[in-house]
């Protein structure tokens, strides 16, 4: 009986290999054997699933990987109990992948991340795009396709029209509609901020209901909501790394930098009624944009470790 | 999902479409049974998402139906795991929370996989990391190094058979 069991294991093992070679292509062979008996199954998926969880825990190694204690000779390790394989799979400490896929099959939701600074675009079933920035969470729903979240960052999104089918983004407690556009989306720390390209979309939160056409935009911050122009060139700047403002909080501009500088930047409390109107380039060097955001924005820019400190200038 | 989109699909999505009964009598025979049609729902959502051209549309999609099969059934393996495991290997009387306990394990695993691939030695070790984390096949592999296609093959037999406890590499 042991022969038999390892010789299944063996010839399971013997296909787990070629199916997980990029160029397999007998998938009717390793079906056919699949079906030949219910241990051919139970094996084959018991190694691929441990071997998967093996290969996971090398993918989301933290970098420089672990090395062995001496380099002469390897350090001894226990023999892992089975099940620990098992276990073992995301738990590791953050994953140092572009674009992250988050989702377990048994939900109805799956959500795509980007780093800080990395920008990436989407296209969904229904030939919508969606461009996200950086630091930027998009939530989407297998039930509807059409149902999207913004749970974090930016994104701008080009709506296929379809009457039937309204296309609507949750940024915090708002809802956006789109009646056929283009428009960018930002989740705020204290709200959301709206902009539209092209077409008509529909917002509604804080206690309104707001038609944005082309070139309008609003924001909605601590529930108080507040409409203004856009242009409609410079909605989808912030792609190329160009944003532009009216009016806007020095705070609300701060969380722009730092989706796109991965580093928290904080306004001084002086400085929290500053606006400023105007385009800003928020790509290159961190200490070029530095001087350019202490000559634009009218400030000086302090750095205490990881975080960017946006502080008055003193009369010179 | 019962109607194509209003849009012309083009390209992956069109494939998906004319194959999508063949699809799913595979997602069944791979043995999700009454999944299988979130299982296709899984691959759908994720098409549009295909970076760079894609050389045989079929080929591909039924790599993703397997990835899909194989991520479902891990999830669910690991769902039930966490409600019955819940004190871990190294409770001796002292109950550690379940996301401390995980990140102990996934950082122990790490460590003795990075060890016994060590232990295999070259060309083991460069083997595996090349074919299972650079995702190149293993033709690729041979022709560079200038091996053998059979030999390769064998490389990767004897890394899975030892990081997965089985015993030697038998050939069936």
């Amino acid at each position: 009986m042991t022969d038999l069991r390892d010789s299944v294991e063996q010839a399971a093992l013997t296909w787990l290999v070629q199916v997980n070679d990029p160029g397999f292509d007998d998938w009717d062979g390793w079906e056919r054997w699949l079906a030949e008996s219910e241990d051919h199954q139970a094996a084959y998926w018991r190694l691929a699933e441990a071997e998967a969880d093996i290969r996971e825990t090398l993918v989301f190694a933290p970098r420089p990987t672990a090395k062995p204690a001496n380099d002469d000779k390897v350090a001894p390790f226990r023999r892992p109990v089975k099940r620990r394989w098992f276990a073992a799979g995301l738990g590791v400490a953050a994953a140092a992948t572009a674009a992250v896929w988050l989702g377990w099959p048994a939900s109805q939701t799956w959500s795509v991340e980007t780093r800080p600074g990395e920008q990436r675009s989407l296209t969904l079933a229904d030939g919508s795009i969606v461009h996200l920035d950086g630091a930027t969470r998009l939530t989407l729903d297998r039930r509807d396709t059409r149902a999207l979240k913004l749970d974090a960052g930016r994104a701008l999104f080009e709506v296929t029209h379809d009457p039937r089918r309204p296309f609507s983004v949750v940024v915090g407690e708002a809802t956006v509609t789109d009646l056929g556009t283009v428009f960018d989306i930002t989740r705020l720390t204290d709200g959301a901020r709206i902009g539209v390209s092209e077409g008509v979309v529909r917002f509604d939160g804080s206690g309104r209901v707001e038609t944005l056409r082309a070139g309008e935009g609003l924001t909605a911050i601590d529930g108080v909501v507040s409409r203004r122009l856009v242009g409609e060139a410079v909605v989808a700047g912030w792609r190329e790394g160009r944003v532009t403002y009216e009016d806007e909080r020095l705070a609300v501009i701060a969380q722009d930098l730092a989706r796109e500088i991965g580093r928290p930047v904080a306004v001084a409390a002086p400085l929290a009624e500053r606006r400023f109107t105007g385009s800003l380039n928020i790509r290159g060097s961190q200490p070029d944009l530095k001087a350019r955001l202490e000559l634009l924005l009218n400030v000086v820019v302090l750095v205490e470790g990881d975080t960017w400190r946006l502080q008055p200038r003193t009369g010179a | 999902m019962d109607a194509p989109p209003p849009q012309p699909a083009a390209g992956l999505e069109a494939v998906f479409f004319e194959i999508r009964p063949d699809l799913i009598r595979r997602a069944r025979a791979m043995g999700v049974a009454d999944d299988a049609e979130d299982v296709l729902q899984d691959v759908w959502l994720k098409l549009g998402v295909a970076t760079g051209p894609i050389a045989s549309p079929r080929a591909y999609l039924f790599r993703m139906v397997y990835t899909a099969v194989l991520d479902r059934r891990r999830a669910t393996r690991r769902a039930s795991a966490r409600d019955t495991d819940w004190a871990g290997p190294h409770s001796d009387g002292e109950v550690i929370p379940a996301d401390a306990e995980r990140v102990l394990i996934a950082r122990e695993t790490l460590a003795e996989v990075e060890a016994r691939l060590l232990a295999l030695g070259e060309p083991i070790n460069t083997i595996f990391r090349r074919h299972r984390l650079g995702g190149e096949t293993q033709r690729t592999i041979a022709a560079d190094l200038g091996l053998g296609l059979s030999t390769v093959e064998k490389y990767l037999r004897k890394a899975y058979a030892d990081l997965l406890d089985l015993g030697g590499d038998r050939e069936a």
